[in-house]
């Protein structure tokens, strides 16, 4: 099953684990999963159907623009950070 | 210039070619956008505070209006009065709300030179005086000029409605701390447990800014029927398009925006300052063409520069010299607006090393100082010239060399970062490995207060969406639109990557750098994507190119396309063979003309390290530093162009230089900006560098057809750094503010 890291200020909702893993084929789906294991990380991730604007997704280290539309493989790995931009 | 390696495999790819727009920008043909002249133009001038902070009670256009020459004044109630929302831009987002504030201040202005109207006129000379026939009636308001007093929760509130936001949670009360992030991983207490030597630290930067030779300027015209042209210096044309979109409500569809040639940007030319104004001043004008252009004190005044910054970083390690924990608060000036880059900083503080305890807190704070804008590496250099200050520390009091410290902790493919992901194939133990390895690290410094250091760095990189399209001409040539802006060669490196991948020479093609209205959406030239992103586009182009040219083979032939094989350059079936220029010539006679075009999203944009090495001699009695030598080495990927990387590399030394030794804001009690003009705002000239020698180590990056990585970046990150630890190494003191100007050497030798 993918593994979804979980943010520092969002980890008082994972009791403290700084991973979980949840079953899901797309981001949308595990976000869900992790929404049932963990009520109300949802709406700290996404605004609405969408992640939040700030927040950039990497699933297996790459910064991906389908967002909650990326399918997932069992092995990824998604992580949630803050949108960085370069000059 | 060296490059390490293998010899190169490729024919054009890993050259010198002429550059194409070399002959135009030597002899003064290259168009810029203040060389816009258009019938019935006219020119715009700029209304901006003298205060840093200050509510407007009242703004009376009446006189200037009036006053013979003018054609419109316009002021914020001439823009729609947007509500607060946070849109995509790019690799960014912007929320539009204070982006028009920006722009114009409505109801309050926020820093000393922030734009409160516009005039446009029959000339410059004429809107500049009737700019002082605006009446505007002000409270001015206390600024708040430092990060950590800003961030007080007692301290005066710059934006009521901006709340501390936390990963989706907003606080309760009006702060001017926009937002909290966080990066934790291990046991922090145990890692300093573990430590034999702890080293704890605290740094302060100033704002400094991108500092590009040619100021901003926009001309637009705005037709009876809606539609709007915009000329312009940008590093982002579609983002010019979509800003002013948002800004004015005008559908994107009815911008075309047409990118000038550029004159440096290092991120300072994504965001928009006058081509609202112009449209709008266009609009109000009879539709008459406006032209606003910036001058230096304007552009040092009122558009982005990158954060002032307060760190605190306490590091620890055991006496093997492996890192065992690192703690780091980071507080980063935003500016007017939220939306900064703290972000950046705190991914860049640790990147090149493993380890397993580490907190990271990034605060992103509101002051009276202009709205900040990407630098190359944004929030980068502050972050390493903490991390790389504090290295070198422990390396020193364990006894171990610094670029040994930094082999022995240094991050390779699969180790896992602070936030969490793992790295993919990475360059930095190369990088080190080669700096270890220079002649000049291996050389042997001497003579009174002089010193040697070292410092390294780490940038993301970006990919991004980017568009391109080519045309075969009947000679053998191709035509390539492609949507980048070039400012730093990459007409040329794309050009190259078209080239090899159809088997001709770099000059035989004709890049050009389409507008708007006439390439696919491209984003800006930002975030060290052009080479690799709008690179894969022209990649993808060529192969699209080479099966349709195959197909024409085909045809002339009499066999199946499949029976086309493509070579070196050359189509060929069986004992026939055409070169790509010989089939280009026959393509009347098998169908006509043939293009083809890409637009791409690719993945897999490497991230780049660097290892910098200088030699610094200190003034005892000035405390002026004088560079003597200064080696940076870094991992290029596959340098496509090898002579543009090395300048990359340079300049970035030389703004890095710069920030480390002169280069700052000085404001006065009132937040008056006291040195806006490049006699006062001290930039590093010819006389004050040395040659910077730059290494070129190539660790192909998997992403990339070629294997390029983007290079603008990173070489900004570890001058401050490097030069520190060399001023430490001659005069053995640590500096721990920026810049470490004449004055601050001698007040820290003095302790």
């Amino acid at each position: 099953m993918p593994t979804l890291w979980i943010p520092a200020p969002l980890r008082d909702l994972t009791q403290g684990k700084s991973s979980v893993t949840v079953s899901g084929s797309t981001v949308r789906e595990a976000i869900e999963n992790l929404e049932v294991q963990c009520p109300g990380i949802k709406e700290r991730l996404c605004e609405g159907d969408r992640i939040r604007p700030n927040i950039s997704v990497l699933v297996d280290g790459h910064v991906t623009h389908l967002k909650i539309r990326e399918r997932l493989e069992e092995t990824s790995e998604v992580h949630f950070v803050i949108a960085i931009s370069g000059g | 210039m060296a490059t390490l390696d293998k010899p190169n495999e490729y024919k054009v790819i890993g050259t010198s070619p002429l550059r194409h727009d070399g002959v135009d920008k030597v002899t003064g043909r290259a168009a810029y956008g203040a060389d816009i002249r258009l019938p019935g133009m006219l020119y715009g001038a700029v209304l901006r505070s003298p205060h840093a902070h200050a509510r407007i009670l009242s703004i009376d256009t009446t006189k200037a209006e009036k006053f013979h020459g003018v054609h419109a004044v316009v002021t914020a109630s001439d823009l729609p009065d947007l509500e607060s929302k946070v849109v995509e831009l790019g690799e960014g987002v912007v929320n539009r709300k204070y982006q028009s504030n920006n722009v114009l201040a409505r109801d309050k202005v926020l820093y000393f030179g922030h734009a409160i109207a516009a005039i446009s006129a029959n000339s410059l000379n004429i809107a500049q005086e009737a700019l002082g026939l605006i009446q505007i009636e002000y409270e001015v308001l206390p600024p708040i000029m430092d990060v950590r007093q800003a961030a007080e929760p007692n301290a005066p509130i710059l934006l009521d409605e901006v709340r501390t936001e936390e990963f989706g949670k907003k606080g309760d009360v009006p702060s001017n701390v926009a937002g909290h992030y966080q990066d934790k991983c291990g046991d922090i207490e145990k890692g300093f447990k573990d430590a034999t030597v702890i080293v704890e630290r605290e740094f302060t930067t100033t704002m400094v800014h991108q500092g590009y030779i040619e100021p901003q300027n926009g001309t637009a015209q705005y037709n009876p029927d809606g539609q709007v042209t915009i000329w312009c210096s940008t590093q982002d044309p579609f983002g010019v398009r979509q800003q002013v979109a948002e800004i004015l409500e005008i559908p994107v569809s009815n911008i075309r925006v047409f990118p000038m040639e550029i004159g440096g940007g290092f991120g300072g030319k994504i965001g928009v300052y006058l081509e609202p104004l112009a449209v709008l001043l266009s609009r109000k004008s009879g539709y008459r063409p406006v032209k606003l252009t910036m001058s230096r004190a304007d552009v040092l005044t009122s558009t982005g520069p990158t954060s002032g910054s307060y760190i605190k970083l306490k590091m620890g390690a055991d006496a093997s010299g492996k890192l065992t924990a690192a703690q780091a608060t980071l507080m980063y000036e935003l500016g007017a607006y939220p939306g900064g880059s703290v972000g950046g900083g705190m991914g860049v503080l640790l990147a090149p090393y493993r380890i397993e305890n580490a907190v990271i807190d990034g605060y992103d704070v509101l002051v009276n100082k202009p709205k900040i804008a990407a630098y190359r590496a944004p929030g980068g250099t502050n972050a390493a010239f903490a991390a790389e200050t504090v290295i070198d520390e422990l390396s020193e009091k364990l006894g171990i060399d610094p670029i040994e410290f930094r082999l022995i902790n240094g991050s390779k493919e699969g180790d896992r970062r602070v936030d969490g992901f793992t790295y993919k194939r990475i360059g930095y133990l190369e990088t080190l490995q080669a700096a270890k390895e220079s002649e000049h690290y291996r050389s042997t410094l001497s003579g009174p207060h002089r010193g040697r250091g070292v410092a390294t760095g780490f940038w993301f990189n970006y990919g991004g969406k980017s568009s391109a399209s080519a045309s075969v001409n009947n000679d053998g040539t191709v035509s390539l639109l492609e949507g980048s802006v070039d400012i730093g060669g990459t007409r040329t490196s794309l050009a190259m990557q078209l080239a090899e991948t159809l088997g001709i020479p770099a000059e035989n093609v004709r890049p050009v750098v389409a507008d708007t209205g006439s390439i696919g959406y491209t984003e800006g030239t930002y975030g060290s994507r052009t080479t690799f992103a709008t690179g894969w586009a022209v990649y993808e182009t060529a192969n699209s190119l080479i099966e349709k040219l195959k197909e024409r083979a085909a045809i002339l032939w009499e066999v199946e396309a499949g029976q086309i094989q493509f070579e070196n350059g050359v189509f060929s079936s069986g004992d026939k063979a055409l070169t790509f220029k010989e089939l280009a010539s026959k393509l009347d006679e098998t169908g006509g003309p043939i293009m083809a075009s890409a637009s791409v999203q690719p993945k897999g944009a490497g991230p780049t390290f660097a290892a910098h090495i200088v030699d610094v001699e200190v003034d005892p009695d000035t405390g002026k530093v004088q560079i003597l030598r200064y080696t940076a080495i870094q991992d290029a990927g596959k340098a496509i162009y090898p002579a543009y990387v090395a300048s990359q590399i340079q300049g970035g030394v030389a703004q890095g230089v710069g920030w480390a030794l002169n280069e700052e804001y000085l404001y006065d009690e009132h937040g008056r900006l006291l040195n806006a003009s490049l006699l006062d705002y001290r930039m590093p000239v010819a006389l004050d560098l040395p040659m910077i020698d730059a290494v070129i180590v190539e660790v192909p990056n998997p992403g990339h057809p070629y294997g390029a990585r983007g290079v603008g970046e990173v070489p900004i990150v570890p001058p401050p750094a490097a030069i520190a630890n060399a001023i430490y190494r001659a005069v053995g003191v640590r500096m721990s503010k920026l810049p470490m100007s004449p004055a601050r050497v001698v007040e820290a030798m003095k302790k």
